[in-house]
């Protein structure tokens, strides 16, 4: 009895180590260890951005409308294949006429790759018959910090109530393959649906792929 | 679309011409170009440990990446970023083909983004089983490989690589000094199965991973870091705190992207990295499962 006592009891200083270990992070360690980007279900990070147009965009005058963020950057490969494709300005065309906020959002830093004007901004729109309600010029990285946002592409939608319902690649194949979209399970379009239909997005977390972001 | 830079670079290697090459130079070689005008910023040669090939022989093929200075290419889990190489093989009826065995990689800071992968040389290496008959005929073992190459930039690029083995009756020969060399140093930087246990409790927005019976071998000075295998588990830019406790060691890891989402298990590596005596640069292959005792959950 005596040594089945001992062993529980080492036992429970184990996990009484590991449990304090979790919750100690409450306290100072939280800081250093601060969690990286937003989380679905909360509200999503506010901003106000300057788009192509010079026109100031802020997320809380948006209430009422399913906003789609889009992070891009021209010359990555990975947004190539969705762009060259069609693929990319299909969604938008198929988001925008419903009426969802569709924003494009360049968070290359100036003199990095994908770092475009705003005439050049508004060139790729027309030349590549891409349909967002607008492209937000981030060269500072503000908005693409305030959303952990990792990759070109990286999508993030949020509902009319202005949670973050989604977050995430556009598809299920991490490649450049054009050819592979065809058999692509694309999430942003499940995700779309489910929320215009006012039902759960299956799956609201997905692994982003693509580019880094070419932050400052 | 002038702006977008994707390369394809064209193999163009005739077929005859590469198997009058493998015939005179009758060693594992391999042929990967690219069109001179678009330089890859990667090129690839295929190996084999073996010669020849005796029936149910088991012998290993490498597909070796050099990459130019400044540029990488990722691990199977590439981080924040990036894509891992993909390798397929080709291989003559009967002929299997193992997965991947991936080495330790490199950790890539960019600001707040972490991304693993290799630079300058890597020897992405597989283990084949042959058949228990052969044909007389050479094997020809050829491998398409895809891999993305980043430096700033990021570049798709795609060769093709091949090895021809004579195939036997009876033994196998052993590969040239040089083919043995390369296949020595792959396994040195091959991560190893850990014989320490650990177990993973999760929280909401944090875990912490026990590594059991570690800490007397670790100077205390050593700098230890783990590498998830896949994506979305933990945060790879967050801190990773170490702590002690008797002779386990604690590392209490932010979660990733999947934070909202039930933990029951963690793979990765732990590398040791600066100030950790002997076992400095090696890696570990951890499979830790949750404990029973989940922090309470906020949400």
């Amino acid at each position: 009895m005596i040594s089945i006592h001992r062993s529980r009891n080492a036992w429970l200083v184990r996990i009484c180590a590991v449990l304090l270990s979790v919750s100690g992070l409450a306290g100072t360690a939280q800081r250093a260890m601060a969690v990286a980007g937003p989380t679905i279900g909360s509200a999503a990070p506010d901003f106000v951005g300057i788009d192509s147009n010079g026109k100031s965009i802020a997320l809380k005058d948006l209430r009422g409308h399913i906003v789609i963020l889009e992070w891009s950057n021209n010359q990555c490969p990975f947004v190539g294949k969705h762009y060259r494709s069609g693929n990319m300005q299909a969604l938008q065309k198929e988001a925008t006429k419903q009426g969802i906020v569709w924003l494009t959002v360049l968070s290359s830093a100036p003199g990095q790759q994908g770092n475009v004007t705003a005439a050049e901004a508004n060139e790729l729109t027309r030349s590549r018959g891409a349909a967002p309600t607008a492209v937000i010029l981030d060269p500072s990285g503000t908005i693409g910090h305030a959303y952990g946002a990792r990759t070109t592409p990286h999508m993030f939608i949020i509902d009319k109530s202005g949670t973050l319902v989604y977050m995430g690649g556009m598809d299920d194949k991490p490649t450049t393959d054009v050819a592979d979209i065809a058999t692509a399970k694309n999430y942003v379009r499940l995700a779309l649906t489910a929320v215009t239909a006012g039902t759960p997005v299956q799956d609201p977390v997905t692994r982003p792929y693509g580019c880094s972001v070419k932050y400052q | 679309m002038g702006l977008l830079v994707i390369r394809n670079l064209i193999v163009s290697v005739s077929a005859p011409a590469a198997f009058v090459a493998l015939w005179l130079c009758h060693t594992p070689t391999a042929t990967a170009q690219s069109t001179p005008s678009e330089p890859a910023h990667v090129t690839i040669e295929a190996y084999a440990d073996q010669q020849s090939i005796g029936p149910g022989d088991t012998f290993r093929v490498a597909l070796v990446e050099r990459i130019q200075p400044g540029w990488h290419t990722y691990w199977i889990n590439p981080g924040d970023a990036g894509q891992a190489t993909r390798l397929r093989w080709s291989v003559p009826g009967g002929y299997r083909v193992d997965d991947v065995q991936w080495p330790v990689p490199h950790v890539f800071r960019s600001g707040t983004l972490v991304t693993y992968g290799y630079e300058g040389e890597v020897a992405l290496v597989q283990t084949v089983h042959a058949p228990g008959s052969l044909a007389s005929a050479p094997a020809n073992l050829s491998v398409e490989a895809q891999w993305l190459a980043c430096q700033d930039i990021c570049i798709p690029e795609h060769g093709v690589a091949q090895v021809t083995l004579r195939q036997e009756a009876t033994a196998a020969h052993a590969a040239p000094a040089a083919s043995t060399a390369l296949f020595t140093a792959a396994g040195a930087r091959l991560p190893k199965p850990s014989p320490w246990g650990a177990s993973l409790a999760v929280g909401p927005t944090h875990v912490v991973l026990t590594v059991r019976g570690i800490a007397p071998h670790l100077p205390s000075a050593a700098q230890v870091q783990f590498l998830p295998l896949s994506w979305g588990e933990i945060d790879n830019d967050a801190r990773q705190k170490m702590a002690r406790s008797g002779d386990d060691l604690l590392l209490t890891l932010a979660r990733g992207d999947l934070r909202s989402s039930t933990l029951a298990k963690l793979d990765g590596l732990l590398v040791l990295g600066r100030g950790s005596g002997q076992l400095q640069g090696q890696g570990f292959l951890l499979h830790a499962l949750a404990s029973g005792t989940d922090a309470p959950r906020t949400r």
